[in-house]
Parts: C-alpha cells; sequence; structure tokens
C-alpha cells in the first residue's frame, strides 16, 4: 500500500469510527473525501459510464446505510469498495435492464393506433428513461405509487433522509432534463 | 463536488445517528444458535414426544459421537459463515470453505455410514413424517436469521447468505433428529439430511429477494 493510500485508510478509518458514534461534521468530511474516491474508483474500475454523478451518490447512500457493519478492527478500504463494486454493478444492471424493456415496449407500441396517447406515454417514458434506475423507482413510488417517503423509504430499505434526498435529486434532474428540451419544468 | 452531492451529503449527515457496530459475529451466531435450537428442540417436542433418546450413547459409541461433534460443529460453522457473509469485505477463499469443511465431513461420515451403521438397524423412535419436522422446525431458524442479518448486517451476496443460513436452520433439526428417530443411515440420508438440503435452497432463494443489500 503506498503511503497516500495508508494515510487515507488510517484517517477514513478513524473518522468512520467516530462517525458510527454520531459525530457528523467528521461524517460530512469523511462522506465529501469518499465521494471524490468513489468517483475515481468507478471512473478506473468500469471505465467511462453515463449517469456517473448518480452512481457517485448511490454509493454514498448505501455506505450511509452500510456504515454500522464497518469494524474499525479491519480495513477501511476493503469494505468500502466491495460496497461500491456491488452497487455499480447493481446499477449498471439495472439501467441495462431498463432500456431493454424500453427496446421491446417501442416494438409493441409501433401498432398502436391512439398517436397522440402514444406520443405521451413515449414523452414520459423517454424522460424517465434518462433517470437513473434508483431514481425512476424512487418517483415510480412517490409519484405513480402514492407512496410517502416514509412508505417508499421502508420498502426501499433506505431511511427517510436518504429517500428524501433520492427524490429530490429525482426531481431536479426531471427539472433539468425538461428544460433541456424546452419544456416546461 | 456538485450541488446534489453536497446537498445529498449534508443530508446523510445529519441523518448520522450513532449506531451499533456487528461486534464479533460469533456473538450474533451463538444468540442465533440459541434461539434457533431452542425453538427447533421444542417444536420437536411439541409436535411428537420423543420415544427414545441416544444422549447417553455418546459416551459408550466413540462413531456416534464423532457425528455428533461433527453436526454440532458444522451447525456452528454454517452459522458463523452466514452471519460473516453479512459483513462487506472481500473474503479469503479460507473464509469461505473453511466453514464448510465440518459440513462436508459430517455428510461424508452419514455416506460412510451406509457400509458402516453405528447401530444395528431398528425402527426404534420412528416418528411420523420426520423429514416434514424438519423443515417445519428448521423454517424458524431461517425466518429468525434472516430478520437479524438484514437488520444489523449488510449481504452484498444474498444468495450465499440465505443459503449458508438455510443449511444451518435445517442442520439444528437434522442434528436433533439423530438422538430422537430413527438412526438407520438411509434413512437420515433420505429424512433428516435432504430436508436440510430444501431448507438451504429456500434460503438461497429468500436470501436472493430479501437479503441483498447493495
Amino acid at each position: 500500500m503506498n503511503k497516500r493510500f495508508l494515510d487515507d485508510e488510517v484517517r477514513w478509518a478513524d473518522w468512520m469510527a467516530r462517525a458510527q458514534a454520531g459525530d457528523r461534521a467528521v461524517y460530512e468530511t469523511l462522506l465529501a473525501e469518499l465521494g471524490v474516491a468513489i468517483e475515481t474508483y468507478i471512473r478506473v474500475r468500469f471505465g467511462p459510464i453515463d449517469a456517473l454523478e448518480d452512481c457517485v451518490q448511490e454509493c454514498l447512500i448505501a455506505v450511509h446505510a452500510a456504515r454500522q457493519t464497518y469494524d474499525p478492527r479491519r480495513l477501511f478500504r476493503p469494505w468500502l469498495f466491495t460496497i461500491v463494486r456491488h452497487r455499480t454493478i447493481d446499477l449498471l444492471r439495472q439501467r441495462r435492464t431498463w432500456l431493454s424493456m424500453l427496446d421491446a415496449f417501442g416494438a409493441e407500441a409501433q401498432g398502436d393506433e391512439q398517436p397522440d396517447r402514444l406520443l405521451r406515454q413515449i414523452d414520459g417514458v423517454r424522460i424517465l428513461e434518462q433517470l437513473s434506475p434508483d431514481h425512476r423507482e424512487m418517483i415510480a413510488l412517490s409519484k405513480y405509487g402514492g407512496y410517502t417517503t416514509a412508505e417508499a423509504a421502508d420498502y426501499l430499505g433506505i431511511t427517510e433522509s436518504a429517500a428524501k434526498a433520492r427524490l429530490l435529486r429525482a426531481l431536479a434532474a426531471i427539472r433539468t432534463l425538461l428544460e433541456a428540451e424546452g419544456l416546461p419544468a | 463536488m456538485t450541488d446534489t452531492r453536497r446537498t445529498l451529503i449534508s443530508a446523510l449527515a445529519a441523518d448520522a445517528q450513532p449506531v451499533q457496530r456487528p461486534g464479533r459475529t460469533g456473538r450474533m451466531t451463538l444468540a442465533w444458535l440459541a434461539a434457533a435450537g431452542a425453538l427447533a428442540i421444542t417444536g420437536l417436542l411439541l409436535h411428537a414426544p420423543a420415544t427414545v433418546f441416544r444422549g447417553p450413547l455418546l459416551l459408550t459409541s466413540a462413531q456416534f459421537l464423532l457425528e455428533s461433534v461433527l453436526g454440532t460443529l458444522a451447525i456452528l460453522c454454517l452459522g458463523l459463515a452466514a452471519f460473516r457473509s453479512g459483513i462487506p469485505a472481500p473474503p479469503s477463499r479460507r473464509a469461505i470453505w473453511l466453514p464448510l469443511l465440518p459440513f462436508v465431513a459430517w455428510l461424508a461420515l452419514h455416506v460412510v455410514e451406509l457400509w458402516h451403521p453405528t447401530f444395528e438397524a431398528s425402527m426404534v423412535g420412528k416418528r411420523l413424517h420426520c423429514w416434514l419436522e424438519v423443515l417445519a422446525v428448521g423454517l424458524p431458524g431461517l425466518v429468525i436469521g434472516c430478520y437479524a442479518i438484514r437488520r444489523r448486517l449488510w449481504p452484498l451476496r444474498g444468495r450465499r447468505t440465505g443459503a449458508l443460513l438455510g443449511l444451518a436452520s435445517g442442520a439444528l433439526p437434522a442434528l436433533a433428529m439423530q438422538f430422537i428417530c430413527i438412526h438407520e443411515p438411509q434413512h437420515i440420508l433420505a429424512f433428516h439430511l435432504a430436508p436440510m438440503g430444501v431448507l438451504g435452497l429456500v434460503g438461497a432463494v429468500v436470501g436472493a429477494r430479501l437479503l441483498r443489500r447493495s
């Protein structure tokens, strides 16, 4: 392990131990550093992927949700990057599944006799398709499924704060997409 | 750093309550073993009283003692492996395969007993539908273990974790059956150990659907 890695290792392990004890300021600093490290790791390990920022944020949420499983007697980096690797692979798989579903939908829709309804559907689907899988899931649960944030958080196995943050990010992403296409946000 | 990431990090930090570390997974395993074992034995005895108890034979039959010790060790190791796999960190190959050794040895001993039975064949202790009992009283152990792992740990390989937990849960009543049911190698393999394998499969399915957290 080179010196920089070693320094990171010692510092992150200490900060995570303090975060586990409830030190929020240290935890915020730790997450900020981890965000950069995770982004670098994903770039190096998975190459240029779209929705990189979403991947990083989903990994941060996963680290937050799994933080109680870190044992300060063990190395931090293997713990961190195991979570990041699994989460990123999951996100990429979900994205691939969603895209193939969209292809199937497009093929079915070719015979539809109501062009206006079809266009509206495609427009909605197209916007949703550009969201990350977890954002889509959050939007589907809260806006289409009628779940409250607490119910959606429970369903997704994340904290309510994380669900709120995820919903906020999903709505912000939709707004950006709509604005980019010149549609009312 | 993007604004959304900064917002997210602030939200996560605000949510950072003190958390309880899982500590030594051995303790969780022992707690699970105590609860699941008590439930399994109570379930077996409530369903049908034992007409035979081979406990004293541990002192007189080395082979029976060996298979009982291996069975106990197998349950402990499987349970420990299941709970350990709930910690996200790359385990070494040894950490994956070592806990399976007592289990494999236990199974192998039962196969060997087809040619070298521990006791003479007899129907003493016959229980109706013992295979169903193994399945039924093993399930609570699986449920409790899944609950504990999902609540306290973060398994990234849900299928593996579930399968290990299912096997451990099924091995508890299977081992108990050695003491209170027919002790005949073919019967043990078909009616005590095969249902344990079924519980392993159930655990794998349940684990893949419910345990995996990433």
